[in-house]
């Protein structure tokens, strides 16, 4: 873990972005462009009906009913407080495997276009930016170059989980 | 030993060598019996020297399995050595002295063990067992997986042998159930050897011993016999618990210091000499005679079955013509002895027959039938008929042990079954939900109804029949037979018959009825409660009260189970004194629980005994009356969505019943609308829906609603506001009030509209959203999408401010539920 805070500072040795190379699902959210470790990702569904669950975060759209398992739903741009629009059809959902307290859980993500899946290769990763404080950068595992485009590599287990703060701190703002 | 099967024996000793690893222990334990059997074939041939090479090879294997050897591989390679010689000859033909066998390496063990081997000597290839080695480390040393097999399979056989000593207590003379409880111990002692379980391998090797000799008619199960069987299987069932235990927690197997004072009993009772008493000695066979039974049960005496077989056999042969036709009822006795007479004064040639017609006391076609019975080979007649008709039996006493021969005729059925990882199961019944829903979501698309192609709107409809055959099927895959949990139940009886000293009959009926998985396991706690309840406080403890009431001196103990109107239903029935109602009074009345004047019926009067800390048992006894009480056996049942009722009629016993419903995952929901989301409430929780009239909803301090319905004040909370959902109705009187109970409180909830009611399937939020206040879980609805079942209690958590101190809901129940399916 201790490498991977050094990663998230910036301060990162080569050591701890060879371990981020491999395969990303690209996929985009207005005109960024963000990746997912392959390995995490399960499937990739079309968007369907989220049925919203009272008293919680805003990020979380609601749970779906995946062949017969519900599963809560994370939307992407409300959580990196990104303007919101209505879904359209290229919308969909990414369903991804993370660990939540050293267990496994299925999730799925919201995200407005699925692109591609690529191969980042350990010097095409550089570690993630830093703005001060305003910004929230812990989930981002690192920047990827490939040919021109920039890739935001995102820490699967870090970007979808939502601890005990997160929750009350949303409920006590909506009340 | 077959000669002809030691050329293959040692061939595929040579070949599993080859293939063996030093770990790969099933190999090796058969290898160590392929041993075993070659030496006992030496040793007929008197080839000492291979005999003693082959029980050297045997030990070293074992020495192997139980990781004694310092170098395994050496080890095999040793064994290896001697099959060699063993195939020169075996396939050659050669002579003891002409092979090498490694003598040297076997070691100075091996050769001192190779010396005494005479031709007299046990094979090794029975496992000793009786000294129990405290020496050795009380750690698991085999392989997990193979000890977690052990352990499951170990159990199933244990609660098999449970259930074959009630038959054999019932029946000493039942030789399967004694072959069964046998294997089971033989099946435990082998497996126990290889993976070094002394302690089992040693309690299991002189049960078996016990067991041998009953089989062979040498000792009678019965009796103090059986009690140290029922012992053994108790004490086995605890080691293997430890072994189970040892798994999980990594620890040591515990020592359990009175293993050897049962193993000596066992052995007592093993040593056992003299005649087998009665009931014993009835041969074993399935095809047992009738007379054999009665006999055995002591129904009958000897001379007297006897008797009746040689009337049997004689009697029917020389029956008069006469004779037959008042049997027949043609004639009666007085007609025929006039007949006889009449025969014998004036027509000495003429027949009986005629003479009987021309008297006008039969007709023709009577006597011609009369005489063809007479003539034609009479059906025997059933030697019970004969013992009945001599009195020497009861009739009912013959009805009895004809079904007892019956019983045992049948053969027992053994059905085959797969066994299979509850996860996977669990995903198969999800996926078919799925394919239910997505099946009729097509089906009832308006293309698919707007087909016009035959062909295509049949195989729709073939799709759909396979469809709802599978949703059937799936729904009946976790249901199982309650038998198991009745079985453990009729034991349970017995040992309560053994301590209290009362004679008890247990009775079971709908053993085959299916319940869900989940609650099977669960139910298991009440009932064992319940029927202690039935046996030490229900029944009458002296045979002469039992009498004086008009009643049989052996107490009987019902338990059934059976489907009524969606539920099933399981009942605990005795024959023993009921319920006292004022005794009942007395005590609620002490404890506070009723008011002097309050008048009950009997049915608010039995429901007092659920109250915590409620026991009318005047002596608290060592099996019931302590620890906890009927208040834990309704919370049971209430948690799995059951309820419990009491019927009693004092002297004559009381009827306990359980309804369940027939699977924890599905629920009755009455669908609600607040706002623009729709939720799910549990339809039992819900009282009534009103819409309030203006005036009956006031606030109080300005912030809380209440709401006056029939004179009561029920506290009202707006589901929206809870929810902050937007687009609800906001003005009380044109919306809806749905009345809940929570805690045994009403409490209002004020919704828009109520949409349906409908069955559920429960799910599980899953681990990331399991804390979430106000909702109890998830369910697919019958569009697919997924609603969410409202929790009560955590609503009016919410709706308080200061919510900390609020006592969570009676829906947490619910939430239990869900976490488990």
């Amino acid at each position: 873990m201790t490498q991977h805070d050094s990663d998230r500072l910036g301060s990162g040795g080569s050591a701890g972005l060879r371990e981020r190379a491999g395969q990303y699902l690209t996929f985009a959210l207005g005109n960024e462009v963000y990746g997912l470790e392959i390995l995490k990702v399960q499937e990739i569904i079309g968007m369907t009906t989220v049925t919203k669950v009272p008293r919680t975060p805003d990020f979380l759209r609601g749970v779906i009913n995946l062949r017969g398992k519900v599963i809560p739903v994370v939307d992407l741009r409300t959580k990196f407080g990104m303007e919101t629009h209505e879904d359209t059809n290229l919308t969909c959902i990414i369903v991804v495997q993370v660990m939540r307290d050293s267990q496994q859980v299925t999730m799925g993500v919201i995200v407005d276009e699925v692109a591609e899946v690529l191969d980042v290769r350990a010097d095409q990763i550089e570690p993630p930016p830093t703005f001060g404080t305003n910004t929230q950068t812990e989930f981002i595992s690192g920047m990827g170059k490939v040919g021109s485009k920039v890739i935001i590599l995102l820490d699967t287990d870090r970007v979808l989980s939502w601890g005990e703060v997160d929750a009350i701190s949303e409920v006590a703002a909506s009340t | 030993m077959e000669e002809q099967d030691i050329p293959g024996i040692v061939n595929s000793l040579s070949e599993a060598l080859v293939l063996a690893e030093p770990t790969d222990l099933q190999a090796l334990a058969s290898m160590h019996t392929q041993c075993g059997q070659v030496a006992e074939w030496a040793r007929n041939k008197g080839l000492d020297t291979t005999a003693a090479c082959c029980v050297a090879s045997a030990n070293l294997l074992e020495s192997i399995i139980l990781s004694e050897v310092a170098d395994p591989v050496q080890a095999m390679g040793v064994v290896s050595k001697v099959v060699e010689a063993l195939q020169g000859i075996v396939r050659d033909g050669r002579a003891e002295s002409e092979v090498a066998f490694p003598l040297e390496s076997l070691g100075g063990g091996a050769k001192a063990k190779a010396e005494p081997a005479s031709p007299g000597q046990k094979p090794v290839s029975v496992p000793t067992a009786a000294p129990i080695a405290r020496s050795g480390s009380r750690r698991l040393e085999g392989d997990r997986d193979l000890l977690s097999e052990f352990v499951s399979e170990a159990q199933e056989h244990l609660d098999n042998a449970d259930v074959h000593l009630l038959t054999i207590e019932s029946n000493p003379g039942d030789a399967d159930a004694l072959n069964a409880v046998f294997r089971a111990f033989h099946t435990i002692k082998g497996v126990a050897g290889f993976l070094a379980l002394e302690d089992i391998q040693a309690l299991a090797h002189e049960s078996e011993n016990l067991l041998d000799k009953a089989r062979k008619n040498e000792i009678a199960l019965i009796g103090g016999n059986i009690d140290v069987t029922f012992e053994a299987v108790d004490f086995m069932k605890r080691l293997v618990q430890h072994v189970s235990n040892a798994l999980t927690s990594d620890a040591e197997l515990p020592i359990e210091e009175e293993l050897p004072a049962l193993v000596v009993r066992i052995k007592g009772a093993a040593t056992q000499e003299g005649e087998p008493p009665e009931g014993a000695s009835l041969a074993p066979s399935s095809g047992q005679k009738l007379g054999e039974i009665l006999v055995g049960a002591g129904l009958a005496t000897e001379e007297a079955v006897e008797k009746a077989v040689e009337y049997q056999t004689d009697a029917e042969r020389d029956f008069h013509l006469g004779e037959v036709l008042i049997r027949e009822v043609v004639i009666t006795r007085a007609q025929l002895e006039q007949a006889l007479e009449l025969q014998q004064q004036r027509e000495p040639g003429r027949h009986l027959g005629d003479i009987l017609v021309e008297m006008g006391a039969a007709r023709l076609e009577d006597i011609e039938r009369a005489l063809a019975k007479q003539e034609a080979p009479q059906k025997q007649m059933p030697v019970g008929e004969i013992l009945v008709q001599t009195g020497e039996v009861d009739a009912k006493d013959v009805a009895l042990a004809l079904r007892a021969q019956k019983q045992k005729q049948a053969p027992m059925e053994v059905k085959e079954a797969v066994k299979v990882d509850a996860d996977r199961l669990d995903r198969l019944i999800d996926l078919i939900g799925e394919l239910v829903i997505a099946e009729s979501m097509v089906c009832q698309s308006i293309e698919t109804l707007n087909v016009t192609a035959p062909h295509l709107s049949r195989q729709i409809s073939q799709l759909d029949k396979i469809t709802r055959e599978l949703q059937e099927m799936g729904m009946s895959l976790r249901m199982v037979p309650v038998r198991g949990t009745f079985q453990k139940m009729a034991r349970l009886v017995r040992d309560l018959a053994k301590k209290s000293g009362k004679r008890i009959e247990f009775v079971s009926e709908g053993e085959d009825t299916e319940l869900d998985k989940t609650v099977v396991d669960k139910i298991g706690d009440p009932l064992v409660h319940m029927v202690r309840n039935s046996c030490d406080h229900g029944l009458e403890s002296a045979p002469e009260e039992r009498r004086r009431a008009g009643k049989p001196d052996v107490g009987r103990v019902t338990l059934r189970a059976f489907h009524k109107g969606g539920s099933i239903y399981i009942e605990i029935e005795d024959d023993g004194r009921g319920l006292d109602r004022n005794a009942i009074l007395a005590k609620a009345r002490e404890k506070g629980l009723i008011r002097d004047g309050d008048t009950m019926s009997d049915r608010e009067v039995w429901s007092l005994i659920f109250e915590p800390g409620f026991s009318t048992a005047k002596v608290v006894t060592d099996v019931s009356g302590r620890g906890v009480g009927m208040d834990v056996v309704r919370k049971n049942i209430e948690s799995l969505r059951g309820q419990v009722e009491i019927q009693s009629v004092a002297g004559k016993g009381s009827v306990f019943s359980i309804r369940l419903p027939l699977t924890l995952a599905i629920i009755e929901g009455m669908v609600i609308r607040a706002g623009r989301e729709r939720f799910i409430v549990p339809t039992l929780s819900v009282i009534r829906s009103i819409q309030p009239h203006p005036g009956q909803v006031t606030t109080v301090v300005g912030r809380g609603e209440m709401l006056t319905l029939q004179g009561e004040l029920i506290p009202l909370f707006r589901l929206h506001r809870i929810f902050s959902l937007s687009g609800a109705i906001e003005d009380p009187y044109k919306a809806l009030v749905m009345i809940v109970e929570n805690e045994g409180r009403k409490v209002g909830l004020m919704i828009d509209e109520l949409v349906g009611q409908q069955q559920i399937v429960i799910k599980s939020l899953g681990q990331a959203m399991q804390e979430l206040d106000g909702i109890a879980g998830g369910a697919i609805m019958s569009d697919g999408t997924v609603g969410l079942i409202l929790d009560v209690g955590g609503l009016v958590a919410i709706a308080n401010t200061y919510a900390f101190d609020v006592p969570k809901g009676s829906t947490h129940d619910l939430k239990a539920a869900v976490a488990q399916v």
